[in-house]
């Protein structure tokens, strides 16, 4: 990648930075409390795939892997997700 | 790392490494996912005994070092040998410049005596004593990670000098760089789940 | 068929030419790049790590021959039943048919030279070697060898005096060297095929290696981190699993089994495909169902990963979780049945040629089957909360475990024996040594499903009267088991010492290491081998095949 373009990548991820900083500190109210969590989550994930895709050039390799890292994040959602079923229903 | 004639099996061969290290890290997700669902109240509170300043602007020059190393395989690709050393060297440096910090926030806290088994944090909720004990293990294991990223781009950064990595045999230096970007990639999950609980 | 004609020109085996080039002697062994020297140096580390595993089970079955600690104290069995699992987990079934016959055989497999990364081959070797080291040394050093079990649970082993974290960190190595052969395997299955072999060509055994290795990249690093959590509990109390801090002990239950569920895929599908190779050559037949196996292998990788807590019904944990996971454990039986009936589907029909090989992988069925049978009684939360932690449970998993991986690994053993030793074994022995492991593995096995029922329960010193008949008995049983055992190892031993004179190809299979010679040149063909269209065409009538 070009140097002009990583640069743009870098603005961008450091803009969501400021942006997530910001957020946190919303106030939401009660009801609305909970989130927090998932914008940050959020935000930080839009962030990751900025890296994952300019930085670490799997734009540019072959679909397979792509594929792969999707299904590696998936058995972690797993692992967490029915972890958390356990937790939340004792 | 093994010099072959296919450099897509080199990189694929790096990215399935890297999926060990996000299932390595994945544990303490799990981890923290739990005691936070458990907990809320007191991780919020414990987000806010951290220092915002000094996350941040790990946040910041880490994820400049994620640029300055992709800028360096452009720099090895369009054959300006010294512009990736001194990007690579810049990268180090960010690296170690992250390491100091580190350092200094953590003697912070344990000058507090904020630190596992500390006597405060025996009298401290339970809640407060898993944040606490998270941010410990989670930012140490992420910590060792820096070092050993560092090292794999000073091994990159030799292998450029005696021309063993160059615009035909950038793979080293492409791998390397993952490891980098893996270490970059966790801190943006790492950030706001332990400084930003507000 | 492939008989030697006097004609036939032999090149020099890899034994003869080392890698790399310059070594000689000892050193030619410790730090080469051949796949195949790195597959039997892990052979005879592996055989050792087994035997000492045996030995630690006759010693408990002693202990066990009677009530009440006459052999040994409650300390010391503790410590027998923990090295038993650590060993036979970690330094046999897991690493056994990947590290031996992935590294031997796979690579010629696919018509590749070597593995894609061998130097990082050899680095999972030394891995392996200093993991087994470090549990030796946490035998004596310390407190002594670890008491907790091979589950290291919370809070005992966080507590205990002896030697957990030696003992954790050795296994927390052994994974690292797991991993490594993980990527290692994913990466030349992908790359190193010739073009004329498509994922559609990949022979079975190759095929179960693949999704072996992505269960190994995945899921070690769990229990990998957990297990580094005791080290860091028992170092600096941070209290993760302490309630008595914040901590839920049952959180490290289900990070130890996130891993340690799908560890058993790991130990079970490269024991399946062993079988999936062999059948179809003694039955002359194709594989019924080539397509189905290939996606029952992935579907047990898949769901297999889905099922952790059906060890934990009883630990407290939600009735939501419990509900859901034995749901997904019956889910997970139907891919591995889907195998069982190919394999009879296979054979059905079939001209079969009965060689030791095959009459090992007809009593994997049996057993396999057996033991899975009664992981459904286990995956069955209301029959469970009976049976967890009785003696039925340590019968279940060694049914599936033993008479199914274990046997499994013998089958491999002998099938590639004449190909890694260019020499063949007399059949007569071997049939006789299985036939008494067969009946020695059934009287003492089954009778710990009986005392399970009865409520014996396991990791115990000693029991109360009424389960000393079925002790006594199991333990005279498990002599003979074991004295098949031995007679099944000696006898390929004993073959070492005729010259070498295995053909290329005495069981007539298709699959690409038979084309070449045995033992094998160091780049493993002279000649491009000949990929077939499909892998298990058998279109000529056999011959007799090679016998001693």
């Amino acid at each position: 990648m070009e140097y002009r373009s990583l640069a743009g990548i870098l603005c961008i991820l450091l803009a969501l930075t400021a942006a997530t900083v910001s957020a946190s500190r919303l106030e939401l109210g009660e009801n609305l409390h909970f989130l927090h969590i998932w914008i940050s989550i959020g935000i930080a994930s839009i962030k990751a795939c900025f890296v994952l895709w300019y930085f670490m050039h799997l734009k540019h390799e072959p679909a397979f892997i792509r594929w792969f890292f999707v299904i590696a994040i998936l058995i972690l959602a797993i692992f967490i997700g029915f972890t958390i079923i356990d937790v939340a229903y004792r | 790392m093994n010099m072959h004639k296919d450099p897509l099996g080199d990189r694929f061969g790096m990215w399935l490494f890297l999926f060990s290290e996000i299932l390595l890290f994945g544990a303490l997700f799990v981890i923290y996912s739990v005691y936070f669902s458990k907990y809320q109240a007191d991780f919020i509170a414990g987000g806010r005994q951290l220092d915002l300043f000094f996350g941040t602007f790990n946040t910041v020059i880490l994820l400049i070092s994620s640029f300055t190393v992709a800028a360096s395989i452009t720099a090895l690709r369009n054959r300006q040998r010294k512009t990736a050393l001194a990007l690579l060297g810049f990268s180090i440096s960010v690296g170690l410049v992250f390491l100091y910090n580190k350092y200094m926030e953590w003697g912070h806290k344990i000058h507090l005596g904020i630190y596992p088994d500390s006597p405060w944090l025996k009298e401290q909720s339970h809640g407060t004593n898993m944040f606490f004990g998270l941010y410990y293990v989670t930012t140490g294991l992420h910590a060792l990670h820096v070092i050993i990223g560092g090292t794999l781009l000073a091994v990159s950064f030799a292998f450029i000098l005696k021309n063993k990595v160059d615009p035909e045999h950038p793979t080293l230096l492409e791998n390397c760089g993952l490891y980098w970007h893996l270490v970059d990639l966790i801190w943006i999950f790492v950030f706001p789940l332990f400084y930003l609980s507000h | 068929m492939n008989i030697p004609s006097p004609n036939d020109t032999r090149v020099p085996t890899f034994y003869e030419t080392p890698s790399p080039k310059n070594m000689r002697g000892i050193w030619s062994w410790l730090i080469t790049y051949d796949h195949k020297r790195i597959g039997l140096m892990y052979m005879w580390a592996i055989l050792g790590w087994f035997t000492l595993g045996i030995v630690l089970g006759i010693l408990m079955r002693v202990e066990l021959l009677q009530p009440g600690g006459k052999f040994v104290d409650s300390q010391t069995y503790n410590a027998f039943f923990t090295l038993h699992g650590v060993i036979m987990v970690f330094l046999f079934i897991i690493p056994g048919i990947p590290a031996i016959f992935g590294n031997f055989i796979m690579p010629m497999q696919i018509g590749a030279e070597d593995v894609f990364f061998p130097k990082i081959n050899l680095l999972s070797y030394w891995l392996y070697v200093l993991g087994g080291i470090l549990a030796i040394v946490s035998l004596f050093a310390g407190g002594g060898m670890p008491d907790t079990g091979w589950t290291f649970y919370v809070p005992f082993s966080t507590k205990t005096h002896t030697n957990v974290s030696m003992a954790t960190f050795a296994a927390f190595t052994l994974g690292m060297s797991s991993i490594l052969t993980g990527v290692n395997f994913v990466t030349t299955i992908h790359r190193m095929r010739p073009a004329n072999m498509g994922w559609k060509q990949i022979p079975l055994f190759t095929w179960s290696l693949y999704a072996t290795a992505w269960v190994q990249i995945l899921a070690t690093p769990v229990v990998g981190m957990t297990l580094l959590l005791i080290i860091l509990e028992r170092a600096f109390g941070i209290g993760l699993f302490d309630p008595s801090k914040g901590g839920d002990p049952v959180l490290y239950q289900h990070l130890f089994w996130m891993y340690s569920h799908p560890a058993v895929y790991i130990m079970v599908l490269p024991a399946m495909g062993v079988v999936s190779d062999i059948i179809p050559v003694f039955a002359r037949k194709a594989i019924f169902g080539y397509k189905a196996i290939v996606a029952s292998s992935l579907g047990i990788a898949i769901a297999g990963s889905l099922v952790w807590a059906h060890h934990m019904y009883t630990s407290s944990m939600s009735d939501a979780a419990v509900f859901l996971f034995s749901f997904l454990t019956f889910v997970v039986a139907v891919p591995s049945a889907v195998k069982v009936f190919n394999w009879l589907a296979t054979l059905q029909g079939g001209s079969i040629v009965m060689a030791p090989p095959l009459a090992m992988c007809l009593v994997f069925i049996v057993l396999f089957s057996v033991g899975g049978l009664t992981g459904l009684v286990l995956g069955s939360a209301g029959t469970d909360v009976h049976v967890h932690d009785t003696a039925f449970v340590v019968a279940h998993f060694h049914f599936v475990m033993f008479g199914g991986v274990g046997v499994a690994f013998l089958a491999a053993l002998y099938y590639w024996w004449p190909k890694m030793f260019g020499r063949m074994y007399q059949f007569k022995p071997a049939y006789w040594g299985l036939g008494i492991f067969f009946v020695g593995f059934n009287l003492h096995y089954v009778t710990m499903f009986m005392l399970g029922l009865q409520g014996m329960p396991r990791r115990y010193y000693t029991y109360v009267p009424r389960f000393a008949t079925g002790n006594f008995f199991a333990g005279i049983a498990g002599v003979v088991m074991v004295l098949g055992l031995a007679i099944i190892l000696w006898n390929l031993i004993r073959s070492l010492r005729s010259p070498v004179t295995a053909p290329n190809n005495p069981w007539g299979s298709t699959t690409l290491e038979w084309q070449t010679q045995s033992p094998p040149p160091l780049e493993n063909f002279t000649k491009e081998p000949v990929v077939p269209n499909y892998p298990y065409d058998f279109p000529e009538k056999p011959d007799d095949i090679v016998r001693v």
